[in-house]
């Protein structure tokens, strides 16, 4: 499944990052790659960003990426 | 010999600035780096040996260069910003995200320049259940390592004494050799590396909870980001700035603007009637009056922002409103600015700093002045109250009240297919991810915001301040010269004379206050801008406009309210002290062929003009001092002034075939 499909509050692994190459690497720059594990923690009152935990920050992605980042809850 | 010059880096949201203005103090200069709009700041820094120079860079996650901000660090510390490289670097790391952090100091430890680390946050950190210690960090390093609490002033002399220490020994620091010349930098493997590297090197060092806790900082993000209270208290708190720009700076604005005029007069009182007395009170102190006009509301605005930016709530606004606006091609982080640019374009477009990405910030900046300023209000009331009837519409609608939303909606509708526009058309290149960390609440740093607001004002009054003050001065000329004949002036003289025939006081001072009145409307008429007004007159014809309105439109060039005050003086009514009679006075006006100049097809043609023009220099200066390039400030003059056209024209035909003449 993809990261925007992962409920509020569940967490999950990252298996892939199926993105524009320059948007994959800002994102594993930040700790976001393979392996890593990252929690949905809500989205926004509109629907769109969402809010996440990633290792010991959060960090807000919209969905259109979170789209790309397949992962494993 | 010039100061050693040591710059300080880090990631985003870690207390950089606030460590800067710590070690500075106050003075500080900027400037702007060669060719891109990022600006350094650079200040003294007094070591226990020597004053050296401290640059602050932007943040950055990488030295990897993706946006210009990175470019500008890459750039600076190899010494090709036009400046030469630094003799030693800061690095700034937060205690609550080591991981992060050491991912961009490994990077920088391969520059092989003499560097430190300022290990900060230690308070956020520990909340968070993290504890770093600095001696085993720089064990593993090879780098001093002091602990600072930027916020609190502690650490400071330690951190002089680790740098004073490295600069003199000059050596490199041990590179952690994750990437080889030639390698992809940006490499899957490369990236890898690095954070393995950052977790050997905090292996010992780092010590951390067997579960995450729940910090303050987390629960109140749980209520400040809900679906219901996050948004009401959003919706709050935009109310209040929005009220205070519009409302409460008023007053403030208008006692500036007096005290100034005030002063003017004062000091030109013993002064003879002279030109050059006229060109200090009405240009150069008029002039100056109009620009600390903007101080009010950019003083606040920026209390605000600072307030919003150092308590890590700007992060969430930008959050909870992207959706909105992410259609447009822009952001969440555009909310702000383009809300404030209701009150005033002004601060609104000084407030697009906060915006990041430089596509995103241009493409606000450019569509801002499209939102309806307070300054336009004096142009929408008049027309209204003269030409628009006080019905009801549906029973329960008032006509005036309908005309006045209308105007407001139709700047920010026209905002829509302009940003859209300029996304696809004119600003090229891949749009850059939405990508915005989150950081921790904490108590924002007063000095921080006292600093960042004083800096604003200054910056506005010495940079935008001299082109405002030159147009006005320019202006001034234009409604000043030529001087009234000699026959036009005898005969008002011979006509005053003739006044004091009225034996009643307050009578004779009345009729000789017309008199002024009109003696100015008639020189104002003679003069270059006058001429101009009937130069232009064809130009506007299409809006219904004869050369009187064309030329208090061109009057108002400096800012849009002056249409009014200019309209009164051509008109023999002063417009400040006598609204009725102004509005009396143009329901009354007729065009040389005896018709009505005004009706309501007029009236809403002069409104929507005003709505979508960019008659206000000062909005001009502030783009071009924002956006870099005189060439972005001509191109919103050029399409706003186009747009203004072209809708004033088309309200005007609409509105005669609807039978509003």
């Amino acid at each position: 499944m993809t990261l925007d499909q992962l409920e509020d509050g569940r967490s999950a692994q990252v298996l892939a990052l199926r993105l524009e190459p320059s948007r994959a690497m800002r994102l594993m720059e930040m700790g976001l790659m393979e392996g890593e594990r990252v929690t949905v923690l809500r989205r926004a009152p509109l629907g769109d960003p969402l809010e996440l935990q990633v290792g010991d920050f959060r960090l807000s992605l919209r969905r259109e990426d979170a789209r790309g980042i397949e992962v494993q809850p | 010999m010039s100061p050693r010059s040591i710059a300080l880096l880090g990631n985003p949201n870690v207390g950089k600035t606030t460590l800067f203005n710590a070690l500075t103090g106050l003075r500080h200069h900027t400037g702007n780096y060669p060719g891109v709009t990022v600006e350094w700041t650079a200040g003294s820094w007094v070591l226990d040996t020597a004053t050296v120079e401290l640059v602050d860079l932007p943040g950055t996650y990488s030295l990897a260069a993706t946006s210009p901000d990175e470019a500008v660090v890459a750039a600076t510390l190899q010494g090709q910003a036009g400046r030469p490289a630094p003799d030693a670097l800061l690095v700034i790391v937060d205690a609550s995200n080591p991981e992060r952090n050491l991912y961009l100091l490994s990077q920088v430890l391969e520059l092989g320049v003499p560097t430190v680390v300022a290990l900060n946050m230690v308070d956020v950190a520990a909340a968070k259940g993290l504890e770093v210690d600095a001696g085993e960090l720089s064990r593993a390093l090879g780098v001093e390592v002091v602990e600072v609490r930027a916020d609190k002033r502690r650490g400071l002399d330690a951190l002089a004494i680790a740098v004073s220490k490295a600069m003199q020994a000059g050596l490199a620091p041990p590179a952690p050799g994750l990437s080889s010349p030639g390698d992809q930098e940006r490499s899957v493997d490369v990236i890898r590396g690095r954070y393995a590297w950052s977790r050997r090197m905090l292996v010992n060092a780092l010590r951390r909870p067997a579960s995450p806790l729940r910090t303050p900082s987390d629960r109140l993000d749980t209520v400040l980001t809900h679906k219901v209270w996050g948004t009401l208290i959003f919706f709050a708190l935009m109310a209040t700035a929005f009220q205070s720009l519009f409302t409460w700076a008023q007053p403030v604005m208008e006692l500036a603007e007096k005290a100034v005029n005030q002063l003017g007069s004062t000091l030109l009182a013993g002064f003879p009637a002279s030109t050059l007395k006229d060109l200090l009170a009405d240009g150069v102190f008029a002039g100056a009056a109009g620009v600390l006009v903007f101080l009010p509301q950019i003083a606040i605005l920026f209390l605000f922002i600072a307030i919003l930016e150092d308590c890590g709530y700007m992060a969430r606004t930008a959050f909870l409103m992207d959706r909105l606006l992410s259609p447009l091609g822009l952001s969440g982080r555009s909310f702000i600015p383009l809300l404030s640019s209701f009150a005033c374009a002004v601060p609104g477009i000084m407030a697009t700093r906060t915006i990041e990405q430089r596509r995103e910030r241009l493409i606000t900046m450019l569509v801002a002045p499209l939102m309806s300023c307070s300054a336009r209000l004096p142009v929408y009331t008049l027309m209204i109250a003269a030409f628009v009837p006080a019905r009801r519409v549906l029973g329960i609608f008032s006509l005036q009240g309908l005309t006045l939303l209308g105007m407001y909606l139709l700047g920010a509708l026209v905002a829509i297919p302009v940003a859209l526009l300029l996304r696809r058309r004119l600003i090229s290149g891949v749009a850059p991810m939405f990508l915005i960390e989150l950081p921790s609440y904490k108590w924002p740093d007063l000095r921080s915001v006292g600093h960042r607001v004083w800096s604003q004002c200054k910056a506005f009054v010495v940079q935008a301040g001299s082109i405002i003050l030159s147009v006005a001065v320019l202006v001034w000329a234009l409604t000043y010269f030529p001087r009234p004949s000699v026959e036009l002036n005898q005969a008002f003289d011979a006509r005053r004379a003739a006044l004091v025939s009225i034996s009643d006081v307050s009578a004779r001072q009345v009729a000789d206050k017309a008199l002024t009145q009109e003696q100015r409307g008639a020189e104002l008429r003679q003069s270059l801008l006058g001429r101009m007004g009937r130069g232009v007159e064809p130009f506007f014809a299409p809006l219904g406009w004869d050369w009187r309105i064309s030329m208090a439109a061109l009057a108002s060039f400096p800012a849009r309210e002056v249409v009014v005050a200019t309209l009164g003086t051509i008109f023999n009514v002063d417009a400040e002290s006598d609204s009725q009679g102004l509005r009396v006075t143009l329901q009354h006006a007729k065009r040389e062929d005896g018709q009505p100049l005004f009706n309501l097809a007029v009236g809403l043609s002069i409104m929507v003009f005003f709505a979508l023009c960019a008659q206000c220099v000062s909005t001009l200066a502030v783009i071009a001092r924002e956006s870099g390039h005189w060439g972005w400030a001509v191109f919103t003059f050029t399409y706003m002034t186009t747009l203004a056209w072209l809708g004033a024209a088309l309200t005007y035909r609409i509105a005669i075939a609807l039978g509003g003449a």
